[in-house]
């Protein structure tokens, strides 16, 4: 190397070190003119904000204290410089702890509370321009307003949360896009979530799918529109497949800057209540139904303008249109019928005054083609003034026309009915009076042919031959009025025109005029007849002595006829307990048991054949049953074939003269 | 042959009444067979007209007759002076129940039944007229 280029060199190396020393220079005066600013921007800082900035030395002798936060501790920013700071904080281990830390070159931070104050703390180290630790920095701002702003933004929103929890509508909000962004528990409920922060992010899909489209559509509209959409009622499927009834509102929901940022819906449950309504409906329906059937028609009037309104139905019953009614004939009493008329206004009077404690009645009114229809009514008071006048009256009106109608048929009925009853009785009488002529006009002649004949009989002149005659034709005679006796009262006693007339008579006189009357017919015949009264049977009884007769003259004559020659008819009376007994038995051909129960019928012989042997029309027997059945008693028969027969008549001893009047 | 009637009413005046020719004229005769003397009235009516001029010792009458019945000749008879001594007997027909007890009710001495059996007639006649004082002397002489 030359020296030139030596010197050059040394030149060149003064040149670098004096711009090295200017570089210095200038950067030592930047650095100056940094730290100025710096300290300036930090006193600024300082000065205005609620913070503390302590600075110290690797001793921990502070070495900084700035900050208006220090005014509220009661000391001067710069006023603590040279104290130390393990000697401030002598009683707050943590910030002791935390210079520590700093000094030993950590950086840390933390929130330290005492009563309402919040501060955050900031420890670091400080170095100097070389990297070397000089010391460390302390910083703390006062937090608490934004701590309790916090504090307060979490409880209302913990107390919207549990208003919203606490109303018994269900809330729901979404996005735009019909994203749930939240609920209520209630609605979390509907949706059988555990909670309602599980609604967040699903959609209606993963809860009703059945109306998720209908429900998106309907979200879509109200964001579109910007227009809520209130009350309206729906019914949706449960997720357990069930079904209720909802009534929802939907609200756009905006921000503060009023764009719409989703819907806010609620809803209630309005399952029980739409159940109710249409039970309610329902049943009103049974009741327009009944009302229908049972053609009601119901009216309302007003006792002050006396005018009255009748429903649709009652129109229609009668033939006019709805309204039709009302329009024309406010009082409605034209159409009643006049005959009708008096009555139904002392009905209403009355009820309406309190005379009569209800309002019930029948009437005619006029349908619409003139026709007549039957009207039950019934109303009732439904409204009075303070002072009990009454206001208003209501009531229904039931057509009856057909009920009217068959009563007026049953009635025309019951009056035919009556009239064919008089005259089957006029045709009774008349039959009465007609067996009582006949009776009166066959019996006459025939007494008086017998009576002639006896008397022919008796007479004088009259040859064997002649006399034989005379009897054979006075027993013919006779058997004839026994016949038409015997006719006649069966008629009687059939039609019921024959009276048991209780007298008083002697049992005993009648008995023996048997035995006279018959016992030449016995004699005749070549039979024994015996009467045998006992002893102990009173003088007289009060009987009816005619029928009486009667029995004991058919019984005799029963016997007579079917007892052959030589045998013995006996008739006892006799009594027993205040029963009496007639009784007639014979040594005749005897009854078959077989035949028993007939021989007391009408027109029974047994024979039938045309060659029978015994003459009579079997009638005998038949009127002393009857005779004994109306006289309260009873006729037996006792019988063996060939050995004879027994018949007892068992009657009352003696019969109560008011009990056949 | 034997008539069965004993003259039992020998001299007796006797009147029957009945508005029946043919009864009226049966109880004329059987009354006759037994002795009586007999007046006959074809009614109630004609039996007042000539009950006076008659002077009967018994009447014998029929209830049932057209305008004076025989409930309204006893009435009658019952009023005069002169005839309501007379024993009268009703003539009572079974197809009219209930007149026997009212016969003996209304006044008649008794009631025999109609129709007239001949053969019990005069019997039944004496039975009833026993307890008549006047005849009963005549009757038991008779008898």
């Amino acid at each position: 190397m030359t020296l030139i280029e030596g010197i050059d060199q040394i030149e060149q190396l003064r040149a670098r070190v004096a711009d090295l020393e200017r570089q210095l220079e200038e950067k030592e005066h930047q650095l100056v003119h940094d730290h100025e600013i710096s300290a300036r921007r930090l006193r600024t800082v300082t000065e205005n904000l609620p913070l503390i900035l302590y600075g110290v030395d690797m001793k921990g002798d502070i070495t900084l204290a700035e900050g208006k936060g220090l005014l509220l501790t009661g000391v001067k920013p710069g006023q603590e410089v040279g104290l130390n700071a393990f000697e401030i904080f002598r009683n707050d281990p943590k910030n002791v702890e935390s210079f520590k830390r700093a000094l030993a070159g950590e950086s840390l931070q933390f929130v330290q509370t005492h009563d309402d104050v919040h501060l955050q703390i900031w420890f670091s180290p400080k170095y100097d321009e070389y990297g070397k630790q000089i010391g460390a920095l302390r910083l703390s701002i006062d937090i608490s307003d934004r701590v309790h702003a916090e504090k307060e933004a979490l409880e209302s929103r913990n107390l919207l949360q549990m208003v919203l929890d606490a109303i018994p509508v269900r809330v729901f909000w979404k996005d735009t896009n019909s994203v749930y962004l939240g609920s209520n528990k209630l609605f979390a409920q509907d949706a059988k979530l555990k909670s309602s922060k599980a609604i967040i992010g699903k959609s209606d899909a993963d809860f009703y799918p059945n109306e998720a489209e209908a429900y998106r559509l309907d979200d879509q509209k109200v964001i579109a529109s910007g227009k809520s959409k209130l009350n309206f009622e729906i019914q949706q499927t449960t997720p357990d497949g069930g079904s209720m009834w909802l009534r929802t509102s939907k609200i756009p929901l905006r921000n503060v800057a009023g764009e719409i940022i989703g819907v806010l819906g609620t809803y209630d449950d309005i399952t029980e209540r739409k159940q109710a309504d249409l039970a309610l409906e329902r049943s009103k329906n049974d009741l327009e139904m009944a009302m229908d059937i049972a053609q009601l028609g119901s009216w309302e009037a007003d006792l002050i303008s006396n005018k009255t309104l009748f429903d649709a139905r009652y129109e229609k019953m009668l033939g006019f249109a709805p309204g039709e009614l009302a329009g024309e004939n406010p009082t409605h009493t034209s159409e009643v019928h006049p005959d009708d008329l008096p009555k139904l206004f002392e009905v209403v009077m009355n009820y309406v005054t309190g005379k009569a404690p209800e309002y019930v009645t029948e009437f005619r009114t006029q349908t619409k083609d003139g026709s007549w229809k039957w009207i039950y009514a019934k109303a009732q008071l439904t409204e009075r003034m303070a002072d009990g006048t009454p206001l208003r009256l209501a009531g229904v009106n039931q057509d009856i026309t057909a009920r009217k109608e068959a009563e007026q048929e049953r009635e025309v009925l019951l009056a035919n009915e009556r009239e064919a009853r008089r005259e089957a009785q006029e045709a009774l009488r008349m039959k009465d009076l007609f067996l009582a002529t006949m009776s009166h006009e066959l019996r006459t002649p025939l007494n008086a042919m017998i009576g002639f004949q006896h008397l022919m009989l008796f007479s004088e002149q009259l040859n064997a031959d002649n006399a034989h005659m005379a009897e054979r034709s006075i027993a013919n005679s006779q058997r004839l009025l026994n016949l038409i006796n015997n006719i006649l009262d069966i008629s009687r006693i059939a039609t019921g025109g024959l009276k048991i007339v209780p007298v008083t008579m002697s049992i005993r006189q009648l008995a023996n005029n048997i035995g006279t009357d018959l016992g030449l017919q016995a004699k005749e015949k070549g039979l024994t007849l015996k009467i045998d009264v006992a002893s102990e049977l009173p003088e007289t009884i009060t009987h009816d002595e005619e029928r009486m007769g009667q029995i004991m003259l058919n019984l005799v004559g029963n016997a007579l006829k079917f007892t052959e020659k030589g045998g013995t008819i006996t008739l006892t009376v006799r009594s027993h307990a205040e029963r009496l007994m007639i009784e007639v038995a014979d040594t005749g051909i005897g009854i078959p048991a077989s035949q028993k129960h007939v021989i007391f019928d009408d027109f029974v012989q047994l024979d039938n054949s045309s060659t029978r042997k015994h003459q009579g029309a079997g009638l005998g027997l038949a009127i002393v049953k009857r005779l004994a059945l109306l006289m309260q008693g009873s006729i037996t028969v006792e019988s063996e074939i060939s050995q004879g027969s027994t018949f007892v008549v068992t009657l009352p001893l003696n019969l109560n003269p008011e009990s056949y009047q | 042959m034997n008539s069965p009637i004993p003259r039992a009413l020998e001299g007796w005046r006797v009147m029957v009444v009945d508005d029946e020719p043919d009864s009226l004229e049966i109880a004329k005769r059987l009354l006759q067979m037994a002795g009586a003397e007999v007046i006959t009235a074809g009614g109630g009516q004609e039996a007042l007209n000539i009950v006076r001029s008659a002077r009967p010792q018994l009447i014998i009458s029929d209830l049932s007759m057209p305008e004076v019945d025989g409930w309204t000749l006893l009435e009658k008879l019952k009023l005069e002076r002169d005839t309501l001594e007379i024993p009268v007997i009703a003539l009572t027909a079974h197809t009219m129940p209930g007149d026997r007890e009212r016969a003996i009710v209304a006044g008649f001495h008794n009631h025999i039944s109609k129709p007239l059996d001949p053969r019990r007639f005069i019997s039944q006649l004496m039975h009833i007229v026993v307890d008549i004082p006047e005849l009963k002397s005549q009757l038991t002489a008779v008898i």
